[in-house]
């Protein structure tokens, strides 16, 4: 709150100034900067960044063992692609580096986002930075952009770090495409861990009490990760077809099953990720054995791994999107007098 | 009757030293000849009885020269006496081996009927071995296909007294080739001393693109001092080839699922006959559809090409990424067939569906910062 306060004394400052459209981005940086100071000496950030940073190397570090250690398999299409292999290997002591952020990144996203607003709130705080003379909702998108800086930095350093470790040791870089893959993997991952923060700030301007929003963000995210595929396991046991049952029937059930799987964000997040980090990944349904007659294994060229999980990334974009559009209409008609 | 007194007359003629009044006369057509060394001299001798009264005769061959060989045959006997009935003849047959180490000069002997007559006899030897070898092979011709090895044997003999260095060679038409071995190694020269013979391998090696036909190799062995040549014979009938490729040489291409896709390809016929009735044929995953046009090429000449198109349609449902499909060139004598890369790639329709849903989505944003963002 200290910083929140030096924020206002330095906004005060510029008020004899004319709002244009520099001072309006002045502004707006200022909060951003803010925001990023506050996130990165809050204690529940630098938790959270311990537990991840720590299982992340981890996971990375116990992958570039099991690849340095073993022979690669002879006939392998993504043996070129060492560098996108770490990323996905594990030797069975831990989970690889992509499931894990797919199991943890939630709950960054969650932890930057689940106070952004009603903390403010409660300390009567959004009222005085409203009053001074810039956008309303200038608050929530610099809540937005700085938790968002916040991940992308962390992220990036996070990979480019492994890169860098993995040169040092295997003592080639990485290629080109490697690098296009890596780069878009970033991206997602971003996107990914966005999309859990737009949540977590959609559930704080709706609700009043913090402990109320963090709880339901993390019951979502609970859901999706431990009971959804109960869920599904259930209706799995209803639905399945026969044994005996035509390929047509069998194959219609597994679409159906990939369909519903495919609610949960982070099976999106899993499906964009490796088809980016494995590329002889060539379909993500079933295939029939026609389709399969004939095809050589090889790697696929980055653009034609895009389109194959195309709609899943498209699905996460634009579900993030929706959600910072939700909490922005929200809070643009929230009552904030009190 | 007469002409056995006119040959009887030449004789007296010829035979000048033999005397008129002589009972017994030694005739032969040729008293003085030229040899070469080693070679065998086949004389007719004819015994004349004048008198009238038989007579015996005994032949011997005098003043040959050392290391000089004969032998004298009457009828089917080796015979030193012979004997004729008055005004009768009887015939001989002297061989005379000359020697082959012999010097070069003129070499007197006589054949004698003991106290009767004699006959002298010149021999001319031309020593240096001119025209004195021999170059054959039992078996000059020989028949095989474009790309056959065709191996002769072949044999030199060296006539002359003296070792002679022979160089081997060939006058062959552009892209032949002829290689000599003796003893299992290649040679361009052979030393094959006097009198003696060296069998020669010759392998002779037609060009590729050779056209089907009868061909002449002169072949040649020459010293300093002579060549004798050979003349082998190769019967071509003609190889069959054939070659599909592309234009470039590239055997991949992209596709994208469900669309046709032409690719130019070249039907080559390598071989040197010509190929009639090619059919040209795709085998691609089932779903796919893939064919030539034309599928089928009624007679493509030796050594021309051809350009076909082969239209590909991967299968509706075809997955992203690298297929393999079999193309073959075939006909009754020869076929071809290539593998082709195909890399599917999957149509761009839901990738815009995907790209709207994002604008659509931003578009939503936008218009909310515009209608509570700037108040």
């Amino acid at each position: 709150m200290v910083s929140k306060i030096f924020m206002l004394i330095i906004l005060k400052e510029d008020l004899p100034m004319t709002l244009n459209k520099n001072n309006n981005l002045y502004a707006f940086s200022i909060l951003v900067k803010k925001e990023i100071a506050d996130h990165i000496r809050s204690w529940k950030f630098i938790i959270l960044l311990a537990i991840i940073l720590l299982t992340c190397i981890a996971s990375l570090y116990t992958a570039l063992q099991a690849l340095k250690n073993t022979a690669p398999v002879p006939n392998d299409p993504d043996a070129a692609f060492f560098f996108l292999k770490i990323f996905t290997t594990s030797d069975g002591t831990m989970p690889s580096f992509h499931l894990f952020v797919g199991f943890l990144g939630p709950l960054l996203g969650i932890c930057l986002g689940f106070d952004a607003v009603n903390s403010e709130f409660n300390g009567r705080m959004l009222g005085r930075i409203l009053s001074q003379p810039i956008h309303r909702d200038y608050f929530l998108n610099a809540k937005f952009i700085g938790a968002l800086t916040v991940i992308g930095v962390l992220f990036t350093s996070l990979i480019l770090l492994t890169i860098g470790a993995a040169t040092l040791l295997v003592g080639f870089p990485p290629t080109f495409m490697e690098c296009n893959r890596l780069f878009l993997f970033t991206l997602l991952t971003i996107v990914y861990v966005a999309f859990w923060l737009n949540l977590s700030i959609l559930f704080s301007v709706r609700f009043r009490h913090t402990a109320t929003s963090a709880l339901v963000a993390i019951a979502i995210w609970l859901f999706f990760t431990v009971f959804y595929p109960i869920i599904i396991n259930i209706v799995a046991k209803a639905v399945q077809p026969n044994p005996y049952a035509s390929d047509a029937e069998i194959m219609q059930y597994q679409h159906f099953m990939l369909t519903l799987m495919r609610f949960a964000p982070s099976q999106l997040y899993s499906d964009g990720t490796n088809m980016l980090l494995m590329p002889s990944i060539r379909s993500l349904g079933p295939l029939h054995m026609e389709q399969l007659q004939g095809a050589i294994p090889s790697p696929l060229p980055i653009w034609e791994s895009i389109k194959v999980a195309w709609s899943q990334m498209v699905a996460l974009i634009a579900c993030t999107i929706v959600c910072f559009a939700a909490s922005y209409y929200f809070f643009m008609r929230k009552e904030i007098r009190c | 009757m007469l002409k056995s007194r006119i040959i009887y007359l030449l004789g007296m003629i010829l035979a000048s030293n033999v005397a008129f009044a002589q009972n017994l006369q030694l005739y032969t057509t040729y008293p003085k000849i030229s040899v070469s060394p080693g070679e065998v001299i086949d004389y007719n001798v004819e015994l004349i009885n004048n008198s009238s009264v038989t007579r015996n005769g005994r032949i011997s061959l005098q003043n040959l020269p050392k290391n000089w060989d004969y032998e004298m045959k009457s009828g089917n006997y080796s015979a030193e006496e012979i004997s004729v009935l008055p005004k009768e003849r009887k015939s001989l047959n002297l061989k005379v081996i000359v020697p082959s180490k012999i010097e070069k000069g003129q070499y007197r002997f006589q054949l004698v009927a003991q106290g009767e007559s004699s006959l002298p006899l010149t021999v001319d030897v031309t020593t240096d071995g001119k025209s004195s070898s021999e170059f054959n092979s039992p078996q000059t011709n020989m028949e095989g296909s474009a790309k056959s090895t065709f191996t002769f044997n072949a044999s030199l003999l060296n006539r002359s007294s003296e070792a002679q260095v022979y160089r081997l060679g060939a006058n062959l038409q552009p892209g032949w080739g002829a290689t000599f071995k003796v003893d299992g190694k290649q040679v361009s020269s052979v030393n094959i001393e006097g009198n003696q013979r060296k069998d020669i391998l010759v392998e002779i090696l037609p060009p590729e693109s050779v056209k089907k036909g009868k061909y002449t190799i002169p072949l040649f062995a020459q010293s300093p001092l002579n060549q004798s040549d050979l003349s082998l014979e190769v019967v071509i009938t003609g190889s069959y080839g054939l070659q599909l490729t592309t234009p470039e040489g590239l055997l991949s291409t992209t596709a994208t699922a469900n669309r046709d896709k032409s690719i130019q390809f070249l039907v080559k016929n390598t071989g040197s006959s010509d190929l009639s009735q090619i059919n040209l044929n795709a085998s691609a995953p089932s779903q796919w559809e893939a064919h030539f046009e034309p599928s089928r090429i009624s007679t493509l000449k030796a050594g021309e090409s051809q350009t076909v198109t082969a239209i590909i349609k991967p299968a509706k449902k075809a997955i992203a990424g690298d297929y393999q499909i079999t193309l073959d060139a075939k006909n009754n004598e020869t076929s071809d067939s290539v593998k082709f890369r195909v890399t599917v790639e999957t149509s761009l329709l839901w990738g815009w569906v995907g790209i709207l849903i994002i604008a659509i989505a931003v578009a939503l944003v936008y218009f909310l910062i515009r209608k509570y963002g700037r108040r």
